[in-house]
């Protein structure tokens, strides 16, 4: 469950300057959000920088837009915000891979970032290695999913996002999210199989 | 997700979820220091002046509309192996390459529109308890 602490305790300069409690409570959940929603800007786009961006992207847009909405909707509104920004990303590479297919010979294997991720250096070799392996699987596993079915397992599993936030973040109905999740959690319990990972 | 349905939740999605969670603590110190960076100029927006609505509106439809016109403009310069090149710039006015150029402002618009859909469900289903909880 993710942390719902939203709520900082009042300091001087907030209770002076009431607009600066709602920005401590912004920068709170952004700092709250950015890891994982980074990690899943990677499983969908391949590239850590463009991952990157797309999550600035979207802290500036919520930041701008909707900083003054109830926290209690930041959540599902800036995963909105970024599942659109990873959309222009893939729509960006699709263009760019037509022209250099046009040129010339596409680039060879995208870089893996899951494979780019640190190793932890608490394990011993083995389970490190057992690990990284685990999440490659899971990864792969994932971009397989029709693009629906991953957000939504994403957004649900991952995230923590309930069946209405991940509808809202999806732009589509309780019973879609419903019926994207069931079949995404299906085709990886077969991708991945009874003895992952 | 609450709590109640990860109880009765299968192995594989438990097991998923660790992973995830895993590789999220497992981010090395250098993007940590990116997405901080990337957090503060995020929140500097709240301190920066904001260009105008109307003027934000019309620059983006305003490069929409360059975009296109760019792109039907390029269609007519390449030499043509067939077809008439009226009907190549329409061919490729409705392409989805242009559609994909100019795909940035209908998401922005129905990111909002629809967001502000299921925020007036949401009120629906819980009331507000002042009058200034709408949206405006």
């Amino acid at each position: 469950m993710q942390s719902a602490a939203l709520k900082l305790l009042p300091t001087d300069a907030a209770a002076e300057n009431p607009a600066v409690e709602p920005a401590l409570e912004l920068e709170a959940f952004l700092r709250d959000v950015e890891a994982r929603a980074y990690r899943i800007a990677v499983l969908e786009l391949r590239d850590a920088d463009e991952a990157l961006d797309a999550v600035q992207e979207a802290m500036i847009r919520l930041v701008r837009r909707y900083a003054k909405r109830p926290s209690t909707e930041w959540r599902p509104l800036f995963y909105r915000i970024l599942k659109n920004r990873i959309r222009d990303g893939q729509r960006r590479r699709a263009v760019r891979n037509r022209v250099m297919s046009f040129f010339g010979p596409r680039d060879a294997d995208d870089a893996d970032p899951v494979a780019e991720a640190a190793a932890p250096e608490a394990d011993g070799p083995v389970e490190t290695i057992a690990r990284a392996d685990a999440m490659q699987a899971l990864g792969s596993a994932l971009l397989e999913l029709p693009s629906r079915q991953r957000e939504a397992f994403m957004f649900r599993n991952f995230e923590g996002l309930d069946v209405a936030q991940t509808a809202a973040a999806m732009g589509c109905s309780e019973g879609s999210v419903k019926t994207h999740y069931s079949r995404a959690a299906k085709r990886l319990r077969e991708r991945l199989g009874d003895h992952w990972p | 997700m609450n709590d109640a349905h990860r109880r009765g939740e299968p192995m594989l999605e438990q097991q998923a979820r660790g992973a995830f969670e895993r590789s999220v603590a497992e981010l090395d110190a250098a993007t940590r220091a990116k997405l901080r960076r990337a957090r503060r100029t995020a929140l500097e927006s709240l301190e920066a002046p904001r260009r105008g609505v109307l003027l934000g509106r019309s620059s983006s439809w305003i490069a929409a509309g360059a975009v296109a016109a760019v792109a039907i403009s390029f269609a007519w310069l390449i030499p043509q192996n067939g077809g008439v090149p009226q009907q190549r710039a329409v061919q490729l006015a409705s392409s989805p390459d242009v559609d994909l150029l100019l795909g940035k402002d209908e998401l922005d618009m129905l990111e909002d529109l629809d967001f502000y859909s299921w925020l007036d469900q949401q009120a629906k289903r819980d009331p507000p308890k002042s009058a200034n909880d709408g949206i405006g």
